[in-house]
């Protein structure tokens, strides 16, 4: 990794870690009620306190509503205006001459409220007479989808068993270490630098103009190092409202979220209710498959609908199903928002579908392994949604997964005693380099300078995570000019200088990014032939590149650095430095997926992972114990071993917490474990063993056959034990996590039966 | 946090002076794991904290006699690695390895989980049930206290103005009586107990002679379960005798809420703490 | 109220005037400029801000400044000499126990600090000793990897005998 040496001896600086001269710090006073009418507000006492410059409060933010980028449904404000819709909501934000000092501000600010009756459940949240989240809307349902492939009432008609179930998923929360933060100055010509550690810079320029009431050209965002994000670390309130309290502070401000206001007010995973019905014939071919979500958006919109199309389709992809039908609500309850999340309501619909799957192997009395590899998806197929698998490494994942946990072995083989033992298999595809929801533009560009010393620095808008994609990035660089990787550095995305890009989400970094910079380091490397051949005399197309030197292929003598040619260049443009460009604009993919249908190819390239565990469940205290996890990954090809090794085992382990220990437990709108010491994230002891096997099915549309790998490695995790759970007991589990109470409960229901 | 004064004594004398002259804003200061948590969430109206560390007499764990006196500034970290300890009651060092992590057990003390009075907190448990008492000292002299009347609630200690609990004084079982722990958390490491139950128990010629059976985490102050170890008084323990007893010990609670975990499922694991503390205790006295 | 104190830190003298609410935390990031200590919970439940205390690992969150008056404390700037890593560092390099690096100096110091009481831990060891840390990135196997690696590096040769770098 390019960076380790600095994060190893703590010299990274984050977003925490800014500090500008002069800088106040700002806190945030939060609505403590799920929805309530705002009477009046009193800042004076709070302004009375030493130390304290000033007070915002929802007079003090533009009137217009705004929303993240690309989506229709205006619905925020930076402060809450009329009124509050959850606890954690925006009402008032100070700046302080410390934290401290805000902080005892924050609390002297005197809200009178009269609360609001106030809906926190999806399917109440539907019926007529419901509390309405935002009147103006007229309904609580923020958005709805319905479409269908083929004929799937004829496909149920005919079919030799089906399967019907109802899945409920958990607010499960990134847990990333570094909490939201943001630093903001304005300087005197009225222009915003904002500090922030943001996956996608780009979009923070346009939504936060929209929400700020300014134009973009007066916002320039510098990215900041991420202490992981995992979707989280997209638009976030924090970071416009930080502005908003510099410009009426009239200094730069610094506001830092608290780790009860990570849990109570940033944008966990999104809820869903599934109501899903599966068909097949007795050869046990899958023959058509329904779904209803009833999804829960929380207080506001965000990327939700985004989200529930994912988990209605997605997983759909993953087979030759022909008959579909899918069928999405989604609604406003008086909650914390929602929002993306590694897998993007992916693993929602996969516990949903993958679930299904194994009940309806059961009827039809095949295997479940067997049903997968029967029905699969395999390179070249058009699916039933449109997408074009331009490469599908999906029956070798199957195939290495189940045999890593013994499958034939040991399916079945549950013993009698108090303790259990069964596998489960999950597969997932994901995208890699989602179709932007972006109308006007879709890929990514990129630039290189090399410098007459031979170093070269790549900028692109596609941000580090902390999951190591600048490093892959030097890499695919190094690769295509000859340098070596340690003279490649990647520049911090800054918007006044980076080229203009849509950010690291939907697993676009590898794959947009990466060919991207690899079209810009061929660039690069075509200019340093030009000049080499001119040097050595010989024709650009015979000069070979490798460790920082050009050389003449088949003669290694005639040779100048890298460094050389570029120094000439420069010296022959007036000390200009030799720049590569490069832009990626994924072909073959239609302008924009079909409104209404949802029809169309969504990515240049999807990834697939499965995933088998054996688990061996108490049968006394419903604990379940994973014994062993065998992740098998299409992701193209492997451009970093190390990283890639990294990403499946961190996903894994944040798959396990969402199928096993991982839930925001809210009560009357109040989160009631907002700590991690009420948050049971995995810790090392917790972690089990893990095998890992990566399948290179070398993808055309990915650099060098790369796909994307970080977001489908937690996609299949939960479903995976939860189906071993169901091989293990005979009992299926229908929500996550999956908690030994869970597990008692429904041993219990068994017997009785 | 609200600013606040400290000050460090040098001294027991010292410190209960300093702290009878503060008055009620005062509170002692000892690993700050739990205290310093209530004053960044606003919840503690402290003025001032009497930082203790320093005291000498309020170090070391020493044998009196048939009881250990536990210095109340002992970090969890030294009850683990206390070969004392180990020999003469290793219950204490189980309950001490089930809290936390290495970092907040070489801060937090045996002093603190107790004054703290968390419903969760490992120590309690383990240390009501083997009959331990608190020595507490004040301006106007020390006195002694047992540990089950000392706890008198949630965050509420039988603790006066002005006082400072110097040691804990835990009897050491006898050669024939042992001390068992066990709890249940909703992960297994580092999380907080969700009900826990301690089982001391005598024996004598294979029959239980003396039981004691204590509950925590689960209602607002540890329990004595009288019943239950009535029960087993005078039986020889089986795996049917436990299980009878652990069904008494949970019959009438009144659990505290706990919003990760059903009233229900917490009274069935307690009934299987118990359970596994009585067979874990009963397998050592007859080891 | 505000206190006069004097602390070393990674060898060198601190005096400072501070108020008696700042943490070692705050006071280590704000009133020092040592940011490679990081706040990720503030609470004592993930492990990001674990400085050594005269050698002992403690979380600085849930430490007042005024408490150290007279100690020693390590942080994460004061491990390498000069440009030389120290052997945890290098190992977590080598390894690729790292992701976002959010944890990694939390880490480091927690491996350090066992390494230097329990040259030879076992994995189980291992685990233990970071189990107050959390990291969301890596899912902890390549640092617990890295620690290891990093105990066979500091005994090298000792390695080939079996004694060292015991596994369970």
């Amino acid at each position: 990794m390019i960076d380790a040496r600095e994060k190893v001896t703590g010299k990274l600086e984050y977003g925490t870690d800014v500090v500008l001269p002069g800088m106040l710090h700002g806190k945030v006073l939060r609505s403590p009620l799920p929805h309530a009418r705002i009477l009046n507000i009193d800042v004076s006492k709070a302004l009375r306190l030493l130390g304290v410059r000033t007070v915002v409060t929802g007079a003090d933010a533009p009137a217009m509503p705004y929303t993240v980028a690309g989506q229709v449904l205006y619905d925020e404000h930076l402060l809450a205006r009329e009124k509050v819709r959850y606890i954690g909501d925006e009402v008032a934000a100070v700046a302080a001459t410390d934290p401290d000092v805000a902080e005892e501000a924050v609390s002297l600010i005197e809200v009178e409220y009269e609360p609001l009756p106030a809906v926190f459940d999806p399917e109440e949240a539907m019926q007529e007479g419901a509390p309405l989240v935002h009147e103006a809307h007229g309904s609580n349902i923020a958005n709805y989808m319905n479409f269908s492939r083929g004929d799937v009432e004829a496909a149920f008609a005919r079919a030799d068993a089906i399967y019907e179930g109802r899945y409920v998923t958990n607010l499960q929360h990134h847990g990333y270490i570094e909490p939201h933060s943001a630093v903001a100055e304005w300087d005197s010509s009225g222009r915003l630098t904002l500090y922030i550690p943001m996956q996608a810079p780009t979009l923070a320029r346009m939504t936060y103009a929209s929400a700020l009431g300014i134009s973009p050209e007066r916002i320039r965002v510098v990215q900041c190092h991420i202490g992981g994000a995992f979707g989280g670390k997209l638009e976030y309130k924090l970071h416009p409202l930080c502005a908003l309290v510099a410009l009426k502070a009239g200094r730069p401000v610094k506001m830092v979220n608290t780790r009860r206001e990570e849990f109570t007010a940033s944008l966990p995973r999104m809820p869903m209710v599934m109501y899903i019905k599966v068909a097949g014939l007795a050869d046990g071919t899958i023959i058509g498959k329904s779904l209803r979500v009833v999804a829960d958006n929380g207080a506001y919109n965000n990327y939700g609908p985004g989200i529930m199309l994912s988990a209605l389709l997605r997983h759909d992809n993953l087979y030759r199903i022909p008959n579909l039908h899918a069928e999405g609500i989604l609604l406003y309850t008086n909650k914390v928002a929602t929002g993306p999340f590694r897998g993007f309501g992916n693993p929602q619909g996969i516990f949903a579908f993958e679930s299904a799957l194994d009940m309806l192997a059961e009827k039809l009395g095949v295997d479940p392994v067997g049903l997968r590899l029967k029905n699969a998806s395999q390179k070249d197929d058009l699916t039933s949604h449109g997408w074009k698998l331009s490469s599908c490494g999906l029956s070798e994942c199957i195939r290495s997964a189940a045999g890593a946990v013994n499958w034939t072995g040991k399916r079945g083989a549950h013993g009698t005693g108090r303790k259990r033992r069964g596998v489960g298999i999950a597969c997932c595809l994901h995208v890699s380099g989602n179709r932007s929801f972006l109308p006007f533009f879709d890929g990514s560009s990129a630039y290189i300078r090399i410098n007459q010393e031979g170093k070269a620095k790549i900028f692109t808008s596609e941000t580090d995570l902390g999951q190591g994609s600048r490093t892959t990035f030097a890499q695919i660089a190094a690769e295509e000019i000859g340098l070596n990787v340690e003279d490649i550095a990647v520049a911090l995305v800054d918007t006044d200088i980076s080229p203009h890009g849509m950010g690291t989400w939907g697993d676009r970094a590898t794959t947009l990014g990466g060919n991207a910079i690899r079209a810009a380091a061929i660039d690069a490397r075509r200019q340093l032939n030009e000049i080499a051949a001119a040097d050595l005399e010989a024709n650009p197309k015979d000069i070979v590149a490798e460790n920082g030197r050009l050389y003449v292929a088949g003669a290694p003598d005639r040779s100048i650095t890298i460094a050389e040619a570029a120094k000439i260049f420069s010296y022959k443009q007036a000390g200009a430095i030799l720049t590569g460009q490069g832009s990626y604009v994924p072909d073959d993919i239609v302008s924009v997926i079909d409104p209404k249908t949802k029809y169309g190819n969504i990515s240049v390239a999807y990834p697939y992972a499965v995933q088998a565990v054996e688990v061996e469940v108490d049968t006394q205290t419903g604990e379940i114990e994973i014994l062993n996890l065998a992740a098998a990954h299409d992701l193209g090809r492997v451009i970093n071993p190390s990283a890639a090794r990294g990403q499946v085992e961190g996903a894994v382990a944040q798959g396990i917490g969402y199928g096993l220990t991982e839930e925001m437990k809210v009560e009357n709108g109040k989160v009631r474990n907002a700590s991690f010491k009420r948050y049971d994230v995995l810790r090392a002891p917790d972690m089990p063993k893990m095998t890992i096997e990566f399948v290179e099915s070398n993808d055309p549309n990915g650099p060098f056959g790369a796909k994307g790998l970080a977001e489908p490695a937690l996609n299949p995790t939960a479903t995976a034990i939860a189906n071993a759970v169901h091989d293990a007991i005979g009992v299926r589990l229908h929500e996550l996590p999956l908690t030994p109470e869970r597990v008692l409960v429904a041993l219990r229901k068994k017997t009785e039966v | 946090m609200r600013d606040f004064e400290y000050c460090r004594p040098q001294s027991l004398k010292e410190a209960v002076t300093v702290l009878a002259e503060k008055g009620k804003g005062a509170y002692p200061l000892a690993g700050g794991t739990d205290i310093l948590i209530e004053l960044k969430r606003r919840r503690l109206p402290a003025s001032c904290l009497v930082d203790i560390k320093a005291i000498p007499e309020l170090r070391g764990i020493e044998r009196e006699g048939d009881a250990l006196r536990i210095g109340a500034l002992t970090t969890h970290s030294e009850l683990l690695g206390s070969s004392l300890i180990q020999e003469t009651v290793p219950v204490i060092a189980h309950a001490a390895r089930q809290m936390a992590f290495p970092e907040i057990r070489n801060r937090g003390t045996i002093g603190g989980n107790i004054c703290n009075a968390y419903p969760a907190a490992d120590l309690v448990p383990p240390l009501i049930a083997l009959g331990s008492s608190v020595l507490l000292a004040s301006a106007s002299g020390q006195r002694e206290v047992g540990v089950a009347e000392f706890v008198l609630g949630s965050r509420q200690i039988a603790i006066l103005p002005g006082e400072v609990l110097v040691a804990v004084k835990v009897p050491v079982p006898v050669s024939n009586a042992a001390c068992a722990y066990a709890r249940a958390s909703t992960r297994k490491t580092g999380g907080i107990a969700a009900t826990s139950a301690a089982a001391y128990l005598s024996a004598d010629g294979g029959v239980c002679r003396q039981a004691r059976i204590v509950l925590g985490a689960i209602e607002a102050k540890p329990r004595f379960v009288a019943e239950a170890a009535g029960y087993l008084e005078g039986t020889s323990i089986s795996e049917d005798v436990a299980k009878a007893a652990a069904k008494m010990s949970v019959s009438g609670l009144s659990p505290i809420v706990d919003p990760r975990l059903s009233v229900q499922y917490r009274s069935y694991m307690t009934e299987l703490m118990v359970r596994q503390a009585v067979l874990e205790a009963w397998a050592e006295v007859n080891r | 109220m505000r206190y006069e104190i004097t602390v070393k830190v990674n060898g060198e003298d601190y005096e400072a005037y501070i108020p008696a609410r700042r943490t070692l935390l705050d006071f280590l990031r704000d009133d020092l400029g040592l940011r490679g200590t990081k706040k990720g919970c503030d609470e004592g439940d993930c492990g990001s801000c674990v400085v050594l205390l005269d050698g002992t690992p403690v979380n600085s969150c849930m430490v007042l400044a005024v408490e150290v008056n007279g100690r020693e404390v390590t942080t994460i700037e004061g491990l390498a000499k000069g440009d030389e890593l120290h052997l945890v560092q290098r190992a977590f390099v080598e390894q690729g126990a790292i992701q976002c690096g959010y944890c990694t100096p939390g880490m480091v110091l927690a491996g350090k600090a066992l390494l230097d009481v329990n040259p030879h831990p076992t994995t189980t060891e291992i685990k233990e000793a970071i189990s107050g840390h959390l990291c969301r990135c890596t899912g902890y196997g390549a640092i617990v990897e890295a620690i290891q690696a990093a105990a066979e590096s500091m005994d090298g040769g000792q390695r080939a005998s079996g004694k060292t770098g015991r596994s369970d």
